[in-house]
């Protein structure tokens, strides 16, 4: 019942935002919404089934460039480039996939952080290809029939559509026997096996799917920002969705959202901090490390006794209390 | 004792070779240098209790594991339902229709009691990502979920289904484990130290899990070192030493031998 | 020609060395990856350049006093931020260290702002020339350095108490305990050891590449994947690890390319492990 009214309250808010929020902040709200959905396929692999990557940024970057390409120098349909470049980013997750399976650990980590450099490296080198550093740009934006989406508004809420999509396709598989088989790979990989599970499976699509998300995150970032060019896809990125992974709450699809938001946002709450900003986001970040180990979403597990937490319902305390500076975080 | 058909036919001369039901044939697996297991042949018949025993080290549990697939063997035959499941990665084993538990609880223990059941029964699912995607794997997740409750309430533990398995007592934990793994629906259990750690009315809670699983069917291969619960329970015991099989038969045989008494009496119990 | 760059790739190797070595120690000690092993080195560079370059001490002083300042922040970084999560998820751990890492680097752009800042080389720009090879003084310097680095580790592991103390934590951190070893202060040392390590790389690098807050993160990814090319937990290992990554980068950055220098190297130690997953030198724990 709960979750219900939840549900129906921050719908209608999400909905409304573009009523409600002044221009600047609306356009951050579409950056947040794209890096949530970054943020939500990260946290597939890592929250969920338990391996680790750091190169996530060089599936956001295929994506991107992929449909930047299409629809500039091909003139291909945004809804056509969109699920084409999903797919590519796919096989890219699967190349990185495979590898994954013989390693793991920090084994693991240097296989995704060299990823995210060697795509990285490509884009800007790749000169025929990508523009190099010079970029592409009037990429432009989707039309529906002949409508373009111009305004923020409009894109955000085809952002939010998409992002309402992953999350329930998420929700949906967590809590049945494709999630349970995904955690327990995450807590046991042997025990995992024993009960009939095939580990180097899961893992392998785990990783296509959370790439072709990304990939996905990643089309809509350009098709947003108009002007692609390698710098937005550097190992900064790939750590920084990390971290709104984390701060949200690893496992945990709001938290995801929340992780992603609260990254983005803060940047605009300390403006003022000018030179200070990025020292005073390490400090939060290794503050919120030590005192809130769980992420934001771990302060409302606290009213529940879980560690695992139910989506929904921690949405509600999230809002109320783990967003804002003033509340300080409990020790779980 | 439960006396089964093929033991009657056994017993009155027919050829048992038709009741073997897990056959192991010069088994090896070396740790570095070290024969864990040694040259070791043994058969397990169709819906019998059988024990392994041996002191600490013997290789009981490296054994279980190889049987499970968690460790391949470095030499040898394993054959169930004569099938080679040899060197086979622990889900195709487990596929085949052996289940086990671990000598060292694992269970998922963020996960709640129901939860670990019903990965259990993950290759009984009846469904995969796409139904989920369309939404139409409500009746089958159903049934399964009926089954895992079945088996929850099998092991007595029907009123802490939704807790979290790590909050449950050792005990408990160890009755999860049994019911998780009969959740894959295995002819073969493999019981790895169920009594362990266990209060006197936990231990008779799980010979009567025994011979109930058996009573139903199963065939149960049980490593404990609790005496007085195996010995009347099993059928037949093999014993190990050091990684080799030093006796095999029914108790009464095995007590009486020689080497397993000089085994665990003379010599004493070496190693970890 | 080619000798010349495996030289050179081999100094530039014993510096990555260096800061490998120091991330496996600490890995091995504290079970932590430490993501902000490359600014120790950031950082040790910074301290032997404000000491020598802005305030003119000398660079037998300036030196010696960088690589202290670094082994300093080492220990309290461990005492006070590192040690409160040690027992919590790993997760966890690897966060702490990432936000170092952005703490560090961002506090040293904060400190010294963000231009690069030029370093004389030591020993002048002489070179010697010995079978047809030039070898800078700065090279030489390196690898006898590094020589000497080596045996005095294996000397101190080895035969001092401290050393001992080391590898007993981290064979088994629990049982260290239990035999009177105090596993915390071994550690906090053991972390400030590391940043040392990582501090004297970064004052040998400061001559040769430009003193800047931005070389944390690449140094980082350097050495982390040396130490898991040459086995994750093994110190020879990591030792090989950056000479052999400090001698491809310079090959592939000569002969084929420098723009995809990063790339390939990458691309080779990627297949290294593919063929040899458990790294050159494995480390059982």
């Amino acid at each position: 019942m709960y979750k219900r009214i939840t549900l129906l309250l921050i719908s209608a808010v999400l909905i409304a935002l573009p009523w409600l929020l002044p221009p600047y902040p609306m356009q951050l709200m579409v950056f947040v919404g794209v890096f949530a959905i970054l943020t939500l396929s990260l946290n597939l692999i890592v929250g969920y089934v338990g391996m680790i990557s750091l190169g996530h940024a060089g599936f956001f970057l295929v994506g991107a460039y992929t449909s930047a390409l299409l629809t500039v120098d091909f003139g291909v349909s945004f809804w056509l480039t969109l699920p084409v470049a999903a797919i590519l980013t796919a096989i890219f997750g699967l190349c990185v996939g495979f590898p994954a399976l013989k390693l793991s650990g920090h084994f693991l980590a240097v296989i995704t952080i060299a990823f995210g450099l060697i795509m990285h490296v490509l884009s800007v080198n790749l000169e025929w290809l990508t523009n190099g550093i010079s970029g592409i740009s009037n990429i432009p934006r989707p039309s529906f029939f002949s409508y373009v989406l111009r305004t923020d508004a409009e894109y955000y809420y085809l952002v939010l559509a998409v992002l309402a999509l992953v999350v329930m396709v998420f929700y949906q598989l967590i809590e049945s026997g494709v999630g349970r088989a995904l955690k327990a790979v995450r807590e046991d990989e042997t025990g995992a096996a024993c009960m009939g599970i095939n580990v180097n499976r899961v893992k392998v699509v785990s990783f296509v799917v959370s790439a072709a998300i990304a990939g996905i995150a990643g089309v809509l970032y350009a098709h947003y920002v108009r002007y692609l060019n390698p710098d937005s896809f550097t190992i900064d990125i790939s750590i920084r969705v990390f971290i709104m992974m984390i701060i949200g709450g690893i496992g945990s699809i709001s938290g995801s959202l929340i992780g992603a938001f609260a990254v983005y946002t803060l940047p605009e709450a300390l403006r003022f901090l000018n030179e200070y900003y990025y020292l005073v986001f390490g400090a939060l970040v290794v503050a919120m490390m030590l005192f809130l180990p769980g992420g934001l979403v771990s302060v409302s597990a606290a009213f529940q006794g879980k560690t695992i937490v139910h989506p929904r319902v921690l949405l509600w305390f999230s809002l109320k209390g783990g967003r804002k500076e003033d509340r300080h975080g409990r020790n779980t | 004792m439960v006396e089964t058909p093929e033991q009657a036919l056994t017993q009155s001369g027919w050829d048992a070779e038709e009741s073997t039901q897990l056959e192991i044939r010069n088994l090896f697996r070396y740790f570095g240098g070290l024969a864990a297991l040694n040259n070791v042949s043994m058969k397990v018949l169709r819906g019998e209790i059988h024990g392994l025993i041996g002191p600490n080290g013997s290789g009981k549990t490296t054994l279980l594991n190889v049987l499970s697939g968690v460790l391949a063997p470095n030499k040898g035959e394993i054959l169930f339902d004569d099938y080679h499941i040899g060197g086979l990665p622990p889900n195709r084993i487990t596929e085949k229709g052996i289940g086990r538990t671990f000598q060292n609880i694992r269970l998922f223990k963020q996960l709640s009691v129901l939860e670990n059941v019903l990965v259990g029964a993950h290759l009984h699912l009846g469904y995969g990502i796409f139904a989920v995607l369309l939404q139409r794997h409500r009746v089958a997740e159903r049934r399964i979920v009926n089954r895992a409750r079945e088996l929850i309430d099998f092991v007595g533990l029907g009123s802490r289904t939704d807790d979290i398995a790590g909050s449950l007592s050792y005990g408990e934990q160890r009755l999860v484990e049994i019911a998780r793994a009969l959740a894959t629906e295995p002819n073969l259990m493999l019981l790895d130290e169920p009594l362990a750690g266990m209060n006197p009315g936990e231990v008779n809670r799980v010979v009567d899990l025994c011979k109930r699983m058996a009573g139903e069917g199963k065939t149960i291969l049980l490593i404990d070192h609790t005496m007085r619960v195996v010995m009347p329970l099993c059928e037949r015991i093999t014993v190990l030493n050091f990684g080799k099989k030093i006796a095999e038969g029914t108790p009464k045989d095995v007590q009486r031998n020689a080497d397993v008494i000089a085994a665990y009496l003379g010599h004493g119990p070496k190693g970890g | 020609m080619l000798s010349q760059l495996i030289l050179f790739g081999v100094s530039m190797g014993c510096l990555y060395a260096l800061i490998a070595i120091g991330f496996v120690m600490i890995w091995n000690t504290a079970a932590v990856v430490n993501f902000a092993q490359g600014e120790f080195a950031m950082f040790g560079m910074f301290l032997a350049y404000t000491a020598h370059v802005m305030w003119g001490v000398p660079l037998w002083l300036s030196l010696p006093l960088a690589v202290g300042g670094t082994a300093g922040l080492g220990y309290f970084t461990e005492r006070g931020l590192i040690r409160p999560i040690l027992g919590s998820d790993p997760l966890s751990v690897i966060m702490v260290t990432i936000g170092l890492q952005i703490l560090f680097s961002n506090g040293a752009r904060v400190i010294w702002g963000t231009q690069p800042f030029h370093f004389p080389n030591f020993l002048g720009s002489n070179v010697w020339r010995i079978a047809g090879l030039l070898l800078s003084y700065q090279s030489i310097a390196i690898i006898i350095i590094m020589i000497t680095i080596a045996v005095l580790l294996h000397i101190l592991s080895q035969k001092t108490r401290f050393g001992k103390k080391l590898r007993a934590v981290a064979q088994d951190r629990e049982i260290a305990s239990l035999m009177g070893i105090k596993v915390d202060q071994t550690i906090a040392y053991g972390f400030a050891l590391s940043a040392g390590l990582a501090g004297v790389a970064g004052v040998l690098m400061a001559p040769i590449i430009f003193v800047s807050a931005d070389i944390g993160l690449p140094l980082l990814v350097k050495s982390f994947i040396a130490a898991v090319i040459g086995g994750f937990g093994s110190y020879p290992g990591a030792l090989i690890g950056g000479i052999l990554i400090g001698v491809m980068d310079n090959l592939i950055g000569f002969y084929i390319s420098t723009d995809y220098r990063d790339v390939m190297t990458f691309l080779i130690l990627i297949l290294i492990l593919l063929a040899r997953p458990e790294g050159l030198f494995p480390h059982h724990r």
